[in-house]
């Protein structure tokens, strides 16, 4: 019963800790809310199901090494995999989503869809998130370079004046930074798309 | 069955996934171990 009432965040603690029932309860939590946004962007129930249950194994393997690091945001980040595995579908499948009018669906009901775009600030949110996480992994001097240049807007030039070196040695740690970002969402697979 | 698992509200469709993919998930997750030897990780899965 306490379980129930629990907050995702400590039953992702009792999960990682070896608590089986812990995640039974997050997955009931969030079933209908998780299948109901993979359907919005598939309009197919079997598919929907197949994402649904590879996100969860996705979510398992995270958890179980202990590689979950997001306290707190635990349904933002498991729609984050869900929508990772939207576009890996469409990818495989190749073939965009085709709104269409009809009786499973109807285009009113996207502009007027408050939940799905609910669904997608949540993950521009997540995906700005991660990408803050991922500068504050790079070394110092390379974040000073992006922050520089990505959200001051300032020249190369500026940068070099500013930080005490040539253009080159700038241009070079931009490079790497770009190089090492590239790494980290390869690795960690992460898709930039909304 | 589908019925009880599926259902329209407003606009919005709302869909559950069913309990039989919740059971295997539960499976997996019991069986799903991770081993670290020497800095190594190795997955293992029972099923």
């Amino acid at each position: 019963m306490e379980l129930l009432q629990a907050e995702d965040s400590t039953l992702v603690r009792n999960y990682m800790n070896g608590d089986e029932a812990s995640l039974e309860v997050l997955i009931n939590r969030h079933n209908q809310r998780i299948s109901s946004f993979i359907y919005s962007k598939v309009f197919d129930k079997e598919i929907t199901e197949d994402i649904f249950q590879d996100t969860f194994i996705k979510v398992i393997r995270t958890l179980k090494r202990g590689k979950y690091n997001e306290e707190g945001k635990f349904l933002p980040w498991v729609i984050r995999i869900a929508h990772n595995l939207v576009i890996d579908h469409y990818r495989k499948s190749n073939r965009m989503p085709r709104y269409e009018s009809g009786p499973d669906y109807s285009i009113f009901a996207i502009l007027q869809d408050d939940n799905l775009n609910a669904e997608k600030q949540l993950i521009q949110e997540q995906i700005q998130s991660d990408i803050g996480s991922m500068i504050r992994e790079l070394p110092e001097e390379q974040q000073v370079v992006i922050q520089m240049r990505m959200f001051r807007d300032m020249s190369f030039k500026e940068i070099a004046d500013s930080t005490g070196v040539s253009i080159n040695t700038a241009l070079g740690r931009m490079r790497y930074a770009l190089i090492n970002l590239r790494k980290m969402i390869e690795e960690n697979q992460i898709v930039l798309t909304n | 069955m589908e019925d009880n698992y599926y259902c329209t509200q407003g606009q919005q469709e709302l869909v559950s996934a069913k309990p039989e993919t919740i059971r295997f998930l539960m499976d997996f997750s019991r069986s799903y171990k991770v081993e670290r030897i020497g800095g190594m990780e190795f997955e293992q899965n029972l099923n």
